[in-house]
């Protein structure tokens, strides 16, 4: 899971870059510096918030906010391998901030009128599998991308949400029951 | 479709790239927001200098004395010092509570006397206090 993350994170990276020079010559204004830091982790910000929030615009809201945040507080993040983990759990609380002001909710309903007459191929059966996403609680649903699609391990999701490792278990299993259940009722329907 | 097949495909879809373009628009809008927020701090920076080099230019001009002003003396105080009184006369011991209004009369009454030429050096004043209590009666005997 842990390698996963870092594959991802690792995959949008310059390599021929030193991470903490660059964090350094933004620290000292740099716009440059931070362009190219952003660079480094926008797919690690957008992707994460965009399933959080389901909404490409929103998410695009919540990564410039994420992003200021960042720029405000390079000043206290002095080694370049803390930033995934500060992003991760800024970007967490920045969409549970957009998310409340939106209020993304998907129905069955919904589903039914996103999915077409056919047999569900692959295509449907992602867009059914993020619209079960959009049904969860927000702690839910950050748990699941967390830790099922960014590959975190389950402690480094329970610093990023603020709690207990108990507690991100726990989230994950009812959210994987809910998914379950709006899945067997959306392709049952659909058969 | 089990659970992991599902979270397997989940995943799928969220490995698949977003456009390019989106990343784009983001960081421009970041960086839009930073170069305003700098240009703010610019201004702010500006005009408090400004505000700096008005005051001092204010603070460091030497000002003409006003006319009419240059020949009166530094500062006269509104009222006399206590050092023009008399010595004191022995006086009753409730007398000394108040003391502070009847030193004023007697203290102009003495600047009165010494002021006025050819008058008496010494003239004896009494000052009877009624109070409340009848049976107390209060005399102020000053020179």
């Amino acid at each position: 899971m842990r390698t996963l993350a870092l594959a991802a994170m690792v995959g949008s990276t310059d390599s021929s870059d030193d991470p903490s020079r660059t964090i350094a010559a933004a620290r000292d204004g740099d716009l440059a510096a931070f362009d190219l830091l952003m660079r480094q982790y926008e797919r690690l910000v957008l992707a994460t918030a965009l399933r959080m929030l389901g909404s490409l615009e929103d998410a695009q809201d919540a990564s410039q906010e994420v992003f200021l945040k960042l720029f405000r507080n390079l000043g206290k993040l002095e080694r370049a391998d803390n930033i995934a983990a500060w992003l991760y759990r800024v970007t967490v609380n920045v969409c549970h901030d957009v998310g409340r002001k939106r209020r993304p909710t998907a129905s069955v309903e919904e589903a039914e009128a996103v999915a077409a007459a056919d047999p569900p191929d692959d295509g449907d059966r992602r867009r059914a599998l993020m619209l079960s996403l959009r049904r969860l609680s927000e702690r839910e649903r950050a748990a699941v991308v967390l830790r099922d699609l960014e590959g975190l391990s389950t402690g480094e999701v329970a610093r990023a949400m603020g709690s207990s490792e108990a507690t991100v278990r726990s989230q994950i299993s009812q959210a994987r029951v809910k998914m379950r259940e709006f899945l067997e009722r959306y392709f049952r329907r659909r058969l | 479709m089990n659970e992991e097949d599902w979270v397997e495909l989940l995943r799928e879809a969220h490995q698949e790239p977003i456009a390019p373009a989106h990343y784009a628009a983001v960081r421009a809008r970041v960086l839009a927001e930073l170069g305003r927020q700098r240009r703010r701090v610019w201004r702010w920076v500006w005009a408090c200098g400004m505000a700096a080099v008005v005051a001092a230019a204010v603070v460091l001009t030497p000002r003409p004395e006003p006319v009419g002003q240059a020949s009166r003396p530094a500062s006269r105080p509104a009222f006399l010092p206590a050092q023009v009184y008399g010595p004191a006369a022995p006086v009753q011991r409730a007398a000394e509570i108040r003391r502070p209004v009847v030193h004023r009369r007697r203290a102009l009454t003495q600047v009165k006397q010494e002021g006025r030429p050819g008058g008496p050096p010494h003239q004896q004043v009494t000052i009877k206090l009624l109070t409340d209590d009848p049976n107390v009666v209060i005399y102020w005997i000053g020179e």
